[in-house]
């Protein structure tokens, strides 16, 4: 039995990541391999006072028909459960940590912040690439982290495929390794300023 | 006056203080060595986004008192409004703004953020971006020039940033003390840079 998370970015709503994992494909794909509870932290675009990613959110959630052809129970506001899976989701919390070091895999956006955080924690992490954003840096982080082992990175249109699924079965049980990343102390920045002060 | 030496005259009153002030210049931006400060303060600029989040990340290591938080968005100032003194600017345009507008928006930020920074200058001020804080680090080094203060200016680019600099880093990186990137590719590309590997 597996937690999974999935943080879609917090200030921009990455449409075409929630578009997918609102599809009850994806989501009988994740029951498939054993996941029962999915957290979605899908976003909190503000505009005009109202939540876009939420809007966006809800109308995907009513429009795909998930809760009847999942046959989920709604236990409250974005609270759902049937025999198999669990799905709580929300739009942006301030204690992202606790959801990820109560999962056992994190798909994240490409965003730093989100990575760091992962890693840290030293969570298995798949991250998907938002190539709708203006300067592709999401891009160019994402695949150094890759070539440095630390992660995956996966473009939106590979999550629909059978060899993501077949990835995040051989991550989720341990027949990928990622190497460990190791947070920096302070002591290198401490010292620059330092030495800048004259001491 | 004879007119050859009115020309001499002019050359010279033109020439001398162009010339000191390019002495002055480059004394500054190449030889201004560290001082040893006794009243340390240490100021860090917090713009926006994910600037601010790493930002928040970088310091949260460091075992040295901050004085000031020099905020230019809502969101950073309440992030660290409990930590220390936080210093507000004004921003110079919101998002679709027209630019007829912006003009004196972007003018009205110059002005505060002058007269603020004149009377809270640090010996360090922390800068990473976003392009709030090119002006905040050419304010300061304005009144290095001047002699008004000695703040080492220190900016950490972000670790998104592989191939090249951000535009906010490629403006600073004249006017830095020091300037570091996290990415061995950025430091193979520019001679001023340091690199230690990630930061965060």
């Amino acid at each position: 039995m597996f937690t999974i998370l999935i943080t879609t970015g917090a200030t921009i709503t990455f449409k075409l990541l929630i578009d997918i994992i609102t599809d009850v494909d994806f989501i009988e794909n994740l029951i498939k391999l054993q996941v029962s509870k999915l957290y979605i932290q899908y976003g909190n675009e503000i505009n005009n006072g109202k939540n876009k990613s939420k809007q966006y959110f809800d109308n995907l959630i009513e429009s795909k028909q998930l809760v009847k052809i999942l046959q989920l129970n709604q236990i409250e506001n974005y609270h759902y459960l049937n025999s198999k899976i669990e799905i709580i989701a929300f739009p942006f919390s301030s204690n992202i940590n606790s959801y990820i070091k109560e999962s056992d895999l994190i798909i994240s956006h490409g965003g730093t912040g989100s990575i760091l955080d992962c890693l840290k924690l030293q969570k298995k992490l798949i991250v998907v690439i938002n190539d709708q954003l203006m300067d592709n840096h999401q891009y160019e982080i994402a695949n150094e982290f890759e070539i440095l082992q630390y992660c995956k990175k996966y473009e939106i249109i590979q999550l629909k495929t059978k060899e993501f699924f077949e990835d995040m079965d051989k991550l989720l049980n341990d027949k990928i390794k990622y190497k460990q990343f190791h947070e920096s102390d302070g002591v290198i920045l401490k010292s620059i300023i330092l030495e800048e002060l004259g001491k | 006056m004879h007119y050859e030496n009115l020309i001499s005259f002019l050359v010279t009153i033109v020439t001398v203080p162009i010339f000191l002030i390019l002495i002055r210049l480059v004394y500054i931006l190449y030889g201004d060595p560290p001082r040893r400060v006794e009243n340390v303060s240490i100021s860090v600029f917090l713009g926006s986004g994910g600037h601010t989040g790493e930002m928040l990340a970088l310091i949260s290591k460091l075992d040295l008192k901050i004085s000031t938080y020099i905020c230019s968005d809502e969101t950073s100032k309440n992030k660290v409004k409990d930590k220390g003194e936080v210093i507000y600017i004004p921003r110079a345009r919101h998002v679709g703004q027209s630019y007829f507008t912006s003009i004196f928006t972007t003018l009205h930020s110059f002005i505060i953020s002058s007269i603020l920074l004149l009377f809270n200058c640090p010996s360090v001020l922390l800068l990473n971006g976003p392009g709030t804080s090119v002006p905040i680090a050419y304010i300061i080094f304005i009144y290095k020039f001047l002699g008004i203060c000695s703040t080492r200016i220190i900016y950490i680019e972000s670790l998104a940033r592989v191939e090249k600099l951000s535009l906010s880093g490629w403006l600073l990186l004249p006017i830095t003390n020091r300037f570091i990137v996290q990415w061995d590719k950025l430091y193979q590309k520019y001679n001023k840079v340091e690199y230690y590997g990630i930061l965060l």
